[in-house]
C-alpha cells in the first residue's frame, strides 16, 4: 500500500473534524489510507490543492471554478453528494411587494448573502445579469457578507437574508434552495409575510476535486469506495449526515457549467 | 399492479402505503414537517399521497424530495386538490414499528403498576443492551447513528434482580417524609448520658449513609437505561437514604445535644466499600452484608431506643433498608445461578476488604459504649453490665444473620461463615 491520499476541506464549523475522522476511518477499513488537512479558507484549501500539497479537494463551487480556472479546466470531478446535483436558488419576497419574477427586482431593496456565497450571491448576480437587470446599477442591494472566503458553507448569511425580508428591511432575498427548505420545515417562514416566488435553473454544488496529474486509476478507486459507504451503516451515518448526504454520487462535469459562466471563467 | 382509490382515480404501478391530507396547510405551514415524519415511518420504496389545495406546495414539495433523497413520481390533478406520489429513497434503514394499541390493566384502585408494564416492546427486557441505545426508552424505536454512552453495565444478569418492580412499588408506596412524619414535638428530654449516646449513634448511622448514598450514585450512570426498573429502584435507595442522613442527622440536633465523634475505622471502611468498582461485588458488600447488618443494628435500636421519637426514626430506617438488602440479595443470587463459580469473587471481596482495615484498631468504642448505654438504659454500672451484654447478642445475632442471608444467596456454610468473619467492624 502506497502513501496516503490526501484530502482538503475547510472547517466552516467544529463538527467537521468528526466527520473528516469519521471518513479517514472508512477509507482505512476499505484500504485505501486517507489523511485530511483542513483550511480555514477556500482559497487557501485551492492553493493547496494548485501546489500538489492536496491530492483532492472537498470544494464548493466556487472553488471548484478557481481549480478549473488555473488547471485550464482539466480537473476532475470525483464525486459528489447526492444534494449537490441540481442545486437552485430562490427568490424570496414579501408578500404583496408587487416583485413576482426575476425582472421585477429593477428599483427594489435586495438581500443578499456572502459575496463569495454561490447559490445566495453569485448565482443571483448572474441570473439578474441574464434577465436584462444590470444589478450594479438598477437594484438597492444589501449584503450579508459573513464568514466571507467559507463560501456560504455556514449559511449563517442566507439566515439573515431572510430576516431582512421577514422584518421588511428588503423586498426581497436571494438563498439557497437547502436553506429555505429547512427553514419552511422547521416552521421559521412566515408564510403570511414571506414567499418563494422563484426558482432559479439548475447548477452544481460541492465536489471531490483532483488535478489532472493524480493518479486515475488511484482516483477512480478512490472514489468508487466513497460511493460504497452506506447509510445503512451505524458507522457512517452521523459522519453521513453532519455531511448532509445520504448517498455520494459520481462527479459530473457539466453541471458546473452555470458556475463557470457566471465566475467568467471559460474552460476547454 | 393496479390501484383505484376511492376518487375512482387510477394511478398505475403506485400503491400509496399512507395517505396525508394536507388541505389547504402551506408547506412552511406544518406540511413539509408531516410528510417528513410520515416519510420516516414508510419503508424503503413505499409511498407517500399527499394532497393538498394549496398550489404553492407543489414547489416545494418537489424541491424537498430531491434533496432528501426522495423521488417525486406524479403529481395528479383531482379536481379541488393536488395528489403528489412521493417513493421513499433507500435509506438502507430496516424500520421497526414502535407499539400501537397497549391498555394496561389497572389494578384495585384505579392503580397503574410498573409490575403490569411488561408487555409489547416496553416488556422485552434484553438480555444484552448496546451502548448506543442510550436513553431511548426501552420499547420506542430509534434513529440509527446515535452515540455510545459510557455504560458498562450492559447485560441483564449484571444488574437485574427478578423482584424488581415488586421493590420498586413498594419504594414509591412507603415515602416518608423526616420533616413532617416524625412527632418532633414529643421528643422527651432524656438524662444526658442517654441523649450523648442517641447523639453518637445518629452520628455514626448518618455517616454510613453518605456510603450507601454514594455507592448507588456511583453506578447509577453506569446501568444501560435498557434496564430501566433498575436504575429507578437505585433512585429511590439514594433518596431513602438522602432521607435517611437528614433524619439521623436532625435526631442527633433536635433535643439539646449535637453530632458527635466520627472514627477513622468507621471512614476507612466505607472508603474501602466505596472503592469498590465491580458492580456484582458492590453491591454484595454493600446492600447484603452491610445494609444487611445494618438491619440488625436498626432493629435492636429501635428495640431499646429511650423513647418512641428515636424508635420511629429507625423503625422507618429499618423498612427502606430491608428493600435494599432485597434487592441486593435477589441481584446477587441471580448472578450466581448463573455462574456459581462467581462465589469466589464474593470471598475475594471480602478478603481485601478485611485486609485494608486489618491495618485499623478494630473497633469504635464510642459506637460500642453508645449502644450499650442505649440498651442497658444508661451509664451506670449495673446498666453498663446489661448493656455489654445486649451489644454482645447484637453481634451474634449480626453474624447469625449474615450466614443466613449468605445462604440464602445460595452459598455453603462454609462460606457463608467464612465471609461473615471477615466482615468489617464498623457493621457496614
Amino acid at each position: 500500500m502506497g502513501r496516503a491520499v490526501i484530502v482538503g476541506a475547510v472547517a466552516y464549523d467544529p463538527r467537521v473534524v468528526t466527520i473528516w475522522e469519521g471518513i479517514r476511518d472508512y477509507f482505512h477499513g476499505v484500504g485505501l489510507p486517507t489523511d485530511y488537512v483542513l483550511f480555514s479558507n477556500y482559497d487557501s484549501q485551492v492553493d493547496a490543492l494548485l501546489s500538489g500539497a492536496l491530492d483532492i479537494a472537498w470544494n464548493t463551487n466556487v472553488a471548484y471554478a478557481r481549480c478549473e480556472q488555473r488547471a485550464n479546466g482539466g480537473c476532475r470531478v470525483l464525486a459528489m453528494r447526492n444534494t449537490d446535483l441540481d442545486f437552485r436558488t430562490r427568490l424570496v419576497t414579501r408578500k404583496g411587494s408587487g416583485i413576482s419574477a426575476i425582472g421585477d427586482l429593477a428599483g427594489r431593496r435586495l438581500a443578499l448573502g456572502s459575496t463569495d456565497s454561490a447559490q445566495a450571491a453569485i448565482m443571483p448576480l448572474h441570473f439578474m445579469r441574464q434577465s436584462g437587470i444590470d444589478p450594479e446599477a438598477e437594484v438597492q442591494i444589501l449584503h450579508f457578507d459573513i464568514d466571507v472566503g467559507k463560501h456560504g458553507d455556514t449559511g449563517s448569511s442566507e439566515l439573515e437574508v431572510l430576516r431582512a425580508v421577514h422584518e421588511g428591511r428588503a423586498d426581497a432575498g436571494m438563498v439557497g434552495h437547502a436553506t429555505w427548505l429547512r427553514e419552511l420545515e422547521m416552521g421559521r417562514v412566515n408564510s403570511g409575510v414571506v414567499e418563494s416566488v422563484w426558482t432559479s435553473p439548475p447548477y452544481d454544488h460541492c465536489n471531490f476535486t483532483a488535478l489532472p496529474d493524480f493518479d486515475p486509476s488511484l482516483a477512480a478507486d478512490w472514489a468508487d469506495a466513497l460511493l460504497q459507504m452506506d447509510y445503512g451503516d451505524e458507522r457512517w451515518r452521523r459522519v453521513m449526515d453532519l455531511e448532509g448526504v445520504s448517498r455520494w454520487v459520481r462527479g459530473r462535469k457539466e453541471g458546473y457549467r452555470p458556475v463557470l459562466e457566471a465566475l467568467g471563467v471559460e474552460v476547454k | 399492479m393496479a390501484d383505484t382509490d376511492a376518487d375512482g382515480f387510477e394511478v398505475i404501478g403506485v400503491t400509496p402505503a399512507t395517505v396525508l391530507k394536507g388541505g389547504t396547510l402551506s408547506a412552511g405551514g406544518g406540511l413539509l414537517l408531516q410528510v417528513r415524519s410520515a416519510i420516516q415511518r414508510l419503508g424503503d420504496g413505499q409511498v407517500l399521497e399527499v394532497q393538498s389545495a394549496e398550489p404553492a406546495v407543489k414547489e416545494e414539495l418537489a424541491a424537498w424530495s430531491r434533496l432528501t433523497g426522495n423521488q417525486m413520481l406524479a403529481d395528479l390533478d383531482a379536481g379541488d386538490h393536488t395528489r403528489y406520489f412521493i417513493r421513499k429513497g433507500a435509506s438502507g434503514v430496516p424500520r421497526e414499528k414502535p407499539d400501537w394499541g397497549i391498555k394496561l390493566p389497572r389494578r384495585p384502585g384505579g392503580r397503574l403498576d410498573m409490575r403490569d408494564w411488561f408487555v409489547g416492546r416496553l416488556g422485552d427486557v434484553p438480555e444484552e443492551a448496546p451502548a448506543y441505545l442510550g436513553f431511548v426508552p426501552r420499547g420506542a424505536v430509534r434513529e440509527p447513528g446515535m452515540p455510545e454512552f459510557p455504560y458498562t453495565l450492559n447485560r441483564r444478569p449484571e444488574v437485574w434482580a427478578d423482584n424488581i418492580a415488586d421493590l420498586y412499588e413498594q419504594a414509591t408506596a412507603q415515602q416518608w417524609n423526616a420533616s413532617t412524619d416524625i412527632a418532633w414535638d414529643s421528643l422527651p428530654r432524656l438524662p444526658d448520658d442517654v441523649e450523648r449516646a442517641v447523639c453518637q449513634v445518629m452520628t455514626f448511622l448518618a455517616e454510613n449513609e453518605y456510603a450507601a448514598l454514594y455507592i448507588p450514585s456511583r453506578f447509577l450512570p453506569r446501568i444501560n437505561a435498557q434496564y430501566t426498573e433498575v436504575v429507578l429502584f437505585l433512585a429511590t435507595v439514594i433518596n431513602d437514604e438522602a432521607r435517611h442522613i437528614e433524619a439521623f442527622t436532625k435526631r442527633a440536633v433536635a433535643n439539646g445535644g449535637g453530632l458527635q465523634y466520627s472514627a477513622s475505622l468507621t471512614e476507612w471502611s466505607l472508603h474501602s466499600l466505596l472503592v469498590q468498582e465491580d458492580y456484582f461485588q458492590s453491591s454484595f458488600l454493600l446492600h447484603v452484608l452491610g445494609e444487611g447488618t445494618f438491619l440488625d443494628l436498626l432493629d435492636f435500636l429501635a428495640r431499646f431506643a429511650p423513647d418512641p421519637v428515636t424508635a420511629d426514626v429507625v423503625r422507618r430506617a429499618r423498612q427502606d433498608e430491608g428493600r435494599h438488602v432485597a434487592y441486593g440479595i435477589a441481584h446477587v443470587r441471580e448472578q450466581l445461578r448463573a455462574d456459581p463459580t462467581k462465589s469466589e469473587a464474593l470471598v475475594t471481596a471480602a478478603e481485601e476488604r478485611s485486609a485494608v482495615l486489618q491495618a485499623t484498631t478494630g473497633a469504635n468504642p464510642m459506637v460500642m459504649e453508645a449502644l450499650a448505654i442505649i440498651s442497658g438504659g444508661g451509664s451506670l454500672p449495673e446498666q453498663m453490665a446489661r448493656g455489654v451484654e445486649a451489644v454482645r447478642a447484637l453481634f451474634n445475632d449480626m453474624h447469625e444473620y449474615r450466614v443466613r442471608r449468605m445462604l440464602q444467596l445460595g452459598l455453603d456454610e462454609a462460606t457463608a461463615q467464612k465471609i461473615s468473619r471477615l466482615h468489617t467492624p464498623n457493621f457496614m
